[in-house]
C-alpha cells in the first residue's frame, strides 16, 4: 500500500513536469499511458484535463477504467457515473459501470417507478443535453419556415394543414428544450454522490450521537436531500434517509 | 527376599558343626539388623497434648506420645498443675503390609490426669524421652484456665439427684445450637459468613439428624469445613465443647430485615449414672438423653445500595480489579480478534455477567466464553471471571474497540468505583482479493458469470473536450433562439398583412376609378375615331373595356379573359343579354385587330355600343 501511494507522487512529480498545457494532448498521453498498462500514470493525465476545467464522457470514461484497473472501485463509479450524465446512451459506459457496482457490497431493493415516468426518462437519456439543444434549434428552424409558409399560402385547406403542422413542431420543439435543461440539471445540480468510506454508519440526525440507522460501503450511489454543516441528508433508492459527513462521500 | 535366600544358604552354610559358633553370631546380627532397620526408618515425633481450654478445677488428659521406644521419660514441671494421676505409660504397635510394602508402627504414649487450681494461663515446659541414646523434647503446652460454673466436680452429686437436671431434659444452658453471622448489617449483595455451632458442656453427644433452614432472601454457597469434631471453647466465660457443623456464605438479594430460621439437630446425650470415682468420665455406665436443639433465628439488617446507582451497575459488591488483552491488533479483513477481559477480586463474583462491549458496527461479535476461577472462602468468594469476547471485522480501516467499564460498590469506603479497561485501536487491512468469500454476498447467482469478464476498452477515438458544466442550453445562441424565431415569425406577420393591405387598397382604388378610368380611355378612343386612326381606336376600346371590367370587378390582368369576365358577371346578377353585348363587342375588336380595313365602318357603331355596356355594366354593379 505505501509503495503504491509513493510510486504515486512519483508519477504525478514525472506528468507535471511532462505536463504540456494542452488537455488534447494529456488526454492522448493518458490513452497511451492506459494501453501500455501504465494506469496509475494514466489516471494522472486525465485527472489532469480535469483539473484545468475540461468536461467530456470519453474522459470520464477512460479515467473510470484507469481507476477500475488500479481496484480503486469508488473512484471508478464516481467517473462512470459523470460520464454517463454527459453521454447517456453510450453502452459502454453503461457496462462497465455495471462490473463495478458489483463489487458494492450494498444491494438495497430499489423501489420501482411509475412505469409513464420510466419511459419518460428512458426518452430523454436518449441525447445528451447538447443534443436536445440541436435539436430544439432544428425543430425551431422548420417551424419558422412552415409559419412563413403559412402566411403566403393561399389556399385554405393548405393554410389548415400548415397551421397544424407549425403548432405541432413548436411544442417538440418546447419539449425538447425541457430535455435539454433536465439533461443539464442532473449534470449541474450535483445531487448525487458515491460513497467512499470503507463503511460509514448513517445517523438520524446531523450529530454524532444520533441513532445509528444503517450502514453503507464504498461505491454505493446515494441522493443528496438536505445539508446541516458539514452533515449531509441522504436518501437511498429503498426510500430510507440517514445523515453522514460530507467527507465521506464525493459528489458526483 | 535376598535376606530370606542369603539367610536359607547361610543357615544350610552353617548347619554344618565347624561353623557353630558363627552360625550363632550370624544369627544374631541379622535379628539386630532387622530390628534396627524397623526403627531407623521413622524419624522419631514426640508431642504432648492437652485441651486448650479447661475450667477452673476441671479433669483433663495430659498426654505424651512417641513414635518409638524410648526410655527415661522426663515429666515437666508441673508446679501449678495438680496431677491427679500418672504417669502411666502404654505402647501400641502394629504391622501393615499392603502391595508387598511392610510398614511397622509404634507407639508410646504417657498419660496424666490432671486439673488446675487456679485461674489464668499456664504454659507447659517440654517433656523429654531419650530414644536410643538421643534425647528428644516435646512441644510447649499453653492452657487458659476459666472460672467456670463449677458443677464439673461435682458429678457424683448430680446424677444422684436433680434439682435442675433430671434424667429426661437437660437445659439449654448445658447445649445449644448457634447460628453465628459475621455481620448483621449489610448492603444488598455484600456477602455474610454464617457458621452453625453446636455448644454442649458434655462430650458425650451423638446426633441423628441435622436440619439447615432455608435461606431464603439470600443467594447462599456452602463452604467447605472439615468434619465436625467436639473442641472446647471458651463461650459466656465458661468453657464448652464446640463443634462447626456447617460453614455457608449468604448474599443478600433484597433490602429490608431478612430473618435465617432456626437450625435443628436431634441428639443423644450420654449422662454418667452412679460413679464412685472419678474416672467415671471414661469408664462407666451411661444413659442416653434425647433432646432437639434449635438454634434462635437470626435477623439480618440489609441494606439499599445508595443511589444514584451509575449507569451501568449490575449490582456487584465487593473489591474488584479490572484487566484485559487484545491477540492482535493489526489483522487483514475476516481475521478473528479475541478480547480477554478479567474481573478479579472479590465478592459476588459468580453473580457477575458479562459486560457489554460496543464493538464497532462492522465488527462481527459472538456470544462471550465466561471461565471461572472462584473459590468459596470465609472472607467471600475470591477468584476471578475471565470474559472472552470473539469478533472478526469485515471490512477495512481504522477501529478502536472501547474502554469496557465495570462498576462497583466497594463496601470499605461505601461508595461506587468504576474501573476500566484501555481502548484498543485496530488496524484492519482491506481485503486484498477482490473475489474472495467477502464479496461474494454481494453478487447474486445470476452475476456469476461475469467475473470472467473485464471492462471494455477505453475511448481513445477524438473527442471534443468541453469546459465543464458548459452546455449549450446556457449559450447566448440558445437564450436567442426562441426569441428570434418569433420575432421573425411576427415580422414575416406584418410584412404580409401590409402587403396584401398595400392589394387590397390598389384594388378599391381601382374599382372607384374605373368608371373613370373607362370614360378616359373611351374619349381617347372618341379622338381616335375621329382622327380615323382604326387600329389604335380599337385598342384602345378594348382597353377600355377590359381595364374597366379588370378593375370593376378586381380580376388582375393576367386572368382576365370573356369566360371569366362573363362568369364574375353572372355573380353579380348582370343580365345575360349585358353579358353577351360585352363579349359580342370584346370580340368585334379583336377581330378589327386582325382585319381593321373591313371593320372600318363598324367603329361609330362600336363606340357607342362600348359606352353603353359599360354604362350599363356600371348600373349594376355598385
Amino acid at each position: 500500500m505505501r509503495l503504491k501511494y509513493l510510486i504515486a507522487t512519483l508519477l504525478t512529480f514525472t506528468v507535471l513536469i511532462t505536463a504540456s498545457g494542452q488537455p488534447k494532448e494529456l488526454l492522448e498521453k493518458g490513452n497511451s499511458a492506459y494501453m501500455e498498462s501504465k494506469y496509475p500514470e494514466a489516471i494522472e493525465f486525465y485527472n489532469k484535463v480535469v483539473s484545468q476545467g475540461y468536461s467530456s464522457a470519453t474522459l470520464f470514461y477512460n479515467l473510470g477504467n484507469a481507476y477500475y484497473k488500479t481496484n480503486q472501485i469508488g473512484y471508478a463509479i464516481l467517473n462512470y457515473e459523470r460520464a454517463k450524465l454527459l453521454a447517456p446512451a453510450n453502452e459502454n459506459i453503461d457496462y462497465n459501470l455495471n462490473i463495478a457496482k458489483m463489487y458494492v457490497v450494498d444491494k438495497i431493493e430499489v423501489l420501482p417507478t411509475f412505469f409513464v415516468n420510466r419511459w419518460v426518462n428512458n426518452l430523454i437519456n436518449t441525447m445528451s443535453s447538447d443534443g436536445w439543444a440541436i435539436l430544439t434549434a432544428v425543430l425551431l428552424s422548420v417551424f419558422l419556415v412552415v409559419g412563413i409558409v403559412y402566411f403566403w399560402s393561399g389556399s385554405r385547406g393548405v393554410k389548415k394543414s400548415l397551421f397544424f403542422a407549425a403548432i405541432f413542431l413548436l411544442v417538440l420543439s418546447v419539449f425538447s428544450t425541457k430535455f435539454a435543461f433536465n439533461q443539464k440539471n442532473k449534470v449541474t445540480d450535483h445531487d448525487k454522490a458515491i460513497i467512499f468510506s470503507h463503511s460509514v454508519t448513517l445517523k438520524s440526525s446531523p450529530d454524532e450521537s444520533g441513532t445509528n440507522l444503517f450502514l453503507l460501503h464504498e461505491g454505493f450511489k446515494v441522493e443528496i436531500t438536505d445539508k446541516v454543516g458539514e452533515w449531509l441528508e441522504i436518501r437511498v433508492s429503498d426510500g430510507n434517509k440517514g445523515w453522514l459527513k460530507s467527507s465521506e462521500v464525493e459528489i458526483i | 527376599m535376598v535376606n530370606n535366600d542369603g539367610f536359607a544358604y547361610a543357615l544350610y552354610y552353617f548347619s554344618s558343626e565347624n561353623y557353630l559358633m558363627m552360625r550363632r553370631y550370624f544369627i544374631l546380627l541379622i535379628g539386630l539388623l532387622l530390628g534396627l532397620a524397623s526403627f531407623a526408618q521413622d524419624e522419631v515425633v514426640f508431642t504432648g497434648e492437652a485441651p486448650n481450654v479447661v475450667e477452673l478445677g476441671e479433669r483433663f488428659r495430659l498426654v505424651y506420645s512417641v513414635n518409638a521406644s524410648g526410655r527415661n521419660f522426663k515429666s515437666p514441671n508441673l508446679d501449678d498443675i495438680t496431677i491427679l494421676a500418672g504417669p502411666s505409660s502404654s505402647t501400641s504397635s502394629s504391622v501393615n503390609i499392603i502391595n508387598g510394602e511392610m510398614t511397622k508402627s509404634y507407639r508410646m504414649t504417657y498419660t496424666f490426669i490432671a486439673q488446675f487450681s487456679k485461674e489464668g494461663t499456664f504454659t507447659i515446659k517440654p517433656a523429654s524421652i531419650t530414644v536410643d541414646d538421643k534425647t528428644y523434647q516435646s512441644n510447649e503446652i499453653t492452657i487458659e484456665v476459666v472460672k467456670g460454673v463449677g458443677n464439673r466436680t461435682t458429678a457424683t452429686a448430680q446424677s444422684n439427684g436433680g434439682n435442675n437436671k433430671s434424667n429426661s431434659g437437660i437445659s439449654d444452658k448445658e447445649i445449644f445450637l448457634k447460628i453465628i453471622p459475621s455481620k448483621t448489617s449489610v448492603y444488598v449483595g455484600e456477602n455474610i459468613t454464617t457458621t452453625v455451632k453446636l455448644y454442649s458442656k458434655s462430650r458425650s453427644v451423638q446426633s441423628s439428624g441435622f436440619r439447615m433452614p432455608s435461606f431464603n432472601g439470600f443467594w447462599s454457597q456452602d463452604i467447605e469445613i472439615p468434619q465436625a469434631q467436639l473442641v472446647p471453647e471458651k463461650y459466656n466465660n465458661q468453657v464448652f465443647q464446640a463443634a462447626v457443623l456447617k460453614k455457608n456464605i449468604l448474599y443478600p438479594q433484597h433490602s429490608g430485615k431478612i430473618v435465617i430460621p432456626s437450625a435443628e439437630m436431634d441428639l443423644q446425650i450420654y449422662v454418667q449414672s452412679q460413679s464412685r470415682s472419678p474416672f467415671d468420665d471414661f469408664f462407666g455406665a451411661t444413659q442416653s438423653v434425647n433432646k432437639t436443639v434449635k438454634s434462635l433465628p437470626v435477623t439480618i439488617e440489609v441494606k439499599e445500595l445508595p443511589t444514584p446507582k451509575p449507569i451501568g451497575f449490575d449490582g456487584s459488591v465487593g473489591n474488584f480489579k479490572i484487566s484485559s488483552s487484545v491477540d492482535k491488533t493489526d489483522v487483514k479483513a475476516n481475521d478473528a480478534v479475541t478480547l480477554k477481559v478479567t474481573v478479579s477480586g472479590s465478592g459476588n463474583l459468580k453473580l457477575l455477567k458479562a459486560p457489554t462491549v460496543s464493538f464497532p458496527a462492522d465488527f462481527e461479535a459472538y456470544e462471550p466464553k465466561t471461565v471461572e476461577r472462584i473459590k468459596n472462602s470465609e472472607s467471600g468468594q475470591i477468584g476471578s471471571k475471565t470474559f472472552e469476547y470473539l469478533v472478526i471485522p469485515r471490512y477495512g480501516g481504522e477501529y478502536t474497540i472501547p474502554s469496557v467499564k465495570f462498576s462497583y460498590f466497594d463496601v470499605s469506603t461505601k461508595s461506587y468505583k468504576e474501573i476500566s479497561t484501555p481502548e484498543y485501536p485496530i488496524t484492519v487491512e482491506q481485503s486484498t482479493d477482490m473475489a474472495n468469500g467477502q464479496i461474494v454476498s454481494g453478487i447474486s447467482k445470476e452475476d456469476v458469470k461475469y467475473l470472467n469478464k473485464d471492462i471494455r476498452f477505453i475511448n481513445t477515438a477524438k473527442t471534443r473536450l468541453i469546459p465543464t458544466d458548459k452546455f449549450m442550453v446556457n449559450s447566448l445562441f440558445f437564450y436567442l433562439l426562441y426569441p428570434s424565431v418569433f420575432i421573425i415569425l411576427l415580422i414575416m406577420f406584418f410584412v404580409r398583412r401590409k402587403y396584401i393591405n398595400d392589394n387590397r387598397n390598389i384594388t378599391i382604388v381601382k374599382n372607384r376609378k374605373a368608371n373613370k378610368m373607362a370614360r378616359k380611355r373611351l374619349k381617347n378612343a372618341e379622338s381616335l375615331l375621329k382622327s380615323n386612326k382604326i387600329e389604335a381606336f380599337y385598342d384602345e376600346t378594348l382597353k377600355a373595356l377590359w381595364g374597366y371590367l379588370g378593375d370593376k370587378l378586381m380580376i388582375p390582368v393576367a386572368d382576365l379573359s370573356k369566360d371569366r369576365v362573363g362568369l364574375k358577371l353572372a355573380e353579380k346578377e348582370v343580365d345575360q343579354a349585358i353579358i353577351d353585348e360585352f363579349k359580342d363587342i370584346v370580340s368585334t375588336c379583336e377581330f378589327a385587330r386582325f382585319a381593321p380595313a373591313k371593320e372600318a365602318q363598324n367603329m361609330d357603331a362600336t363606340f357607342k355600343r362600348s359606352v353603353e355596356v359599360i354604362t350599363n355594366i356600371d348600373q349594376k354593379i355598385k
